[in-house]
């Protein structure tokens, strides 16, 4: 970013805080002054419908207001780096499913970005922009998940049938790509599994058609329902500095008015080929990173169209056969392609030696991967950043002072998914 | 407040057009399936149950190569090959078991195998009462394969992996090692 873009944006941000700050003063101040009774401690989890997976939160309770709130994580603890360790870079792909399970596609992307920084690979073009438009959709089909849960949270059900039936026609898609639906193994190193079909593009095409008059239909029902502003505006307020040090990030950031989006600070896929606008709150409140992921998903639409009108032809897997498994044909004619292919299935292939981090936006935030590699064909360490798990840190601070009933719609804002809290 | 925002928030119309958009969704197409009566239309090279193949004279394809055991990710698969018995060229999964519970329907073994003798069929509702019942051996991945041959070749074509089976060449088919047409009845 550049210098005079940064103060501006530094600049607007202290606007900002001013008015934010003294909004959170008040909600303290309210804490300070009701009556005071007897400490309180409840146990919420970690079965509990509305903590989104198996969160346990032990609340300290002020009558009705939440005084402190512990998260206590790793209930869905299964060691996915550890096992990574003992996994070959192919073999790490699945599992990587399984982190973020409501958005697999975006997992996988974050992965084989990074072992692609650390083996300096070329991307074929039709690949990069099969993986923007995957990524895009399924950025709409998480927004979607999240808010069908988050109005069903607060009470709205009907908002939950219409996100899935969209939801539903998206997962069909994924279903003809790759062969399933939420744990999708779509990503390879080096380009994509399979190559998008011209029906599906076509219905994608169709979908993006529809798609705006079906964002207006859920608005019809949340964006003016007093219920719903009641229970989303002023609650859970952070300011723009609180959330950078916090390390926030996606939109439970930008709700706070930090334009930081990692698909334009650092583009990669085709992002730097297409236009879309990165949606920013002003308030910082529950309601404004509601209406960011309604805007995320509406720029996704414009990206995944303009992908598909730019959509190029070629391969979709690199030709570095060094990376990418040999075609089966060959494999079962040929003998020296036979030994290669046994050699990529047994050993894998060999990363240089180095670490790097790579983050990508997916999302729930910055989904980053640090790879640590001794130079054979498995990682030496694999450390994720799960931007649910960063996110989570900012929970007692955002809860503290509001109602009780307010925790439920608090943990759906931060789109909060436990494989990926716990990994 | 004006009176224009008095009247709406006394009438609660924000709520009446909310009801009026579910409720003009009552005479809308249905798009609810009422599912074990009424089965969605699974799209080919779904990830389903995985199954043994075999050549079209019924010997079954599997070598034993252990290359879908080396692959898998969650360590679902055991594999003992040793000589065919019957041709001493030729080598074969002596055990081959598949454990259901741990499989994650990756679909690798698929493209690790050498000489297509794993697929994915659509098939994913089967059950058991007991652990032992989703472990799988080689003759229950068989019999699966027979019942589901069209679906797992349809899966192998939509995977790109059908190519050296249409290509004509008969040395490609029967390449671990070759079988001579005499041998192949066995």
């Amino acid at each position: 970013m550049d210098t005079e873009k940064t103060t501006g944006v530094k600049e607007d941000i202290r606007q900002k805080e001013i008015v934010l700050g003294s909004l959170r003063q008040a909600v303290l101040q309210n804490l300070d002054s009701s009556i005071q009774t007897d400490q309180f401690l409840l146990n919420m989890g970690p079965q509990h419908p509305s903590t989104h997976g198996v969160l346990r939160v032990l609340l300290d309770l002020d009558g009705e207001r939440i005084k402190r709130s512990v998260p206590d994580l790793g209930y869905l603890h299964r060691g996915t780096e550890k096992i990574a360790e003992y996994r070959t870079y192919n073999q790490i792909i699945p599992l990587t499913d399984r982190l973020d399970y409501v958005s697999a596609m975006a997992n996988n992307y974050a992965f084989v970005r990074t072992v692609e920084k650390l083996l300096q690979l070329k991307v074929p073009e039709r690949a990069e922009f099969v993986r923007t438009i995957v990524a895009e959709v399924q950025r709409i089909v998480n927004h979607l998940f999240w808010l069908g849960t988050q109005a069903l949270d607060i009470g709205a059900m009907s908002v939950f049938f219409y996100t899935f039936r969209e939801r539903e026609e998206l997962l069909d898609i994924f279903e003809i790509l790759c062969g399933a639906r939420l744990t999708t193994n779509y990503y390879r190193v080096g380009g994509v599994e399979s190559d998008i079909p011209q029906h599906v593009v076509d219905r994608l095409y169709r979908f993006i058609d529809a798609f705006d008059g079906n964002i207006r239909e859920y608005n019809t029902l949340l964006e003016t329902n007093r219920i719903w502003l009641a229970r989303t505006k002023n609650i859970a307020v952070i300011t723009a500095e609180d959330a950078i040090n916090f390390g926030l990030s996606g939109p439970t950031l930008r709700g706070s008015g930090v334009p930081y989006d990692l698909r334009k600070f650092e583009p990669y896929g085709a992002y730097d080929q297409v236009e879309f606008d990165v949606p920013v709150g002003q308030n910082g409140d529950i309601y404004d990173r509601y209406w960011i992921r309604i805007e995320e998903m509406r720029q996704s639409a414009k990206i995944v169209r303009q992908c598909l009108d730019k959509l190029p032809s070629g391969p979709i897997m690199t030709d570095d056969h060094k990376v990418s498994f040999p075609e089966k044909g060959n494999v079962m004619h040929n003998m020296e392609t036979l030994i290669h292919h046994f050699l990529l299935v047994v050993h894998g292939f060999n990363v240089p030696p180095g670490d790097t981090y790579c983050g990508t936006e997916t999302p729930k935030g910055e989904l980053g991967f640090y790879i640590v590699s001794d130079g054979t064909g498995k990682p030496y360490r694999m450390k994720i950043r799960a931007p649910s798990f960063v996110n989570m840190g900012a929970f007692d601070f955002m809860a503290k002072g509001y109602m009780i009933a307010d925790i439920i719609t608090i943990f759906g804002t931060y789109d909060i998914v436990m494989g990926e809290c716990d990994r | 407040m004006t009176l224009k925002s008095l009247v709406k928030s006394v009438l609660f119309t924000e709520i009446m057009q909310g009801l009026k958009l579910t409720f003009t969704h009552m005479f809308k197409k249905k798009i609810t399936v009422q599912y074990p009566h009424q089965k969605l239309e699974l799209a080919d090279g779904y990830r389903g149950f995985i199954v043994h193949r075999r050549y079209e004279n019924g010997q079954e394809r599997c070598v034993g190569c252990d290359l879908c055991e080396a692959i898998c990710p969650a360590k679902a698969i055991r594999v003992v090959g040793d000589i065919h018995p019957e041709f001493p060229e030729r080598r074969f999964a002596k055990e081959y078991t598949l454990d259901f519970t741990r499989c994650i329907f990756c679909g690798f073994c698929v493209v690790a195998c050498p000489v297509n003798a794993l697929s994915m069929t659509k098939e994913y509702a089967h059950s058991s009462f007991t652990r032992e019942g989703l472990i799988y051996s080689k003759d229950q991945l068989l019999t699966l394969g027979d019942k589901c041959e069209s679906e797992s070749i349809a899966y192998l074509k939509v995977r790109n992996m059908w190519g050296a089976e249409d290509s004509g060449k008969d040395e490609g088919r029967y390449h671990f090692p070759p079988i001579s047409a005499t041998q192949s009845g066995g």
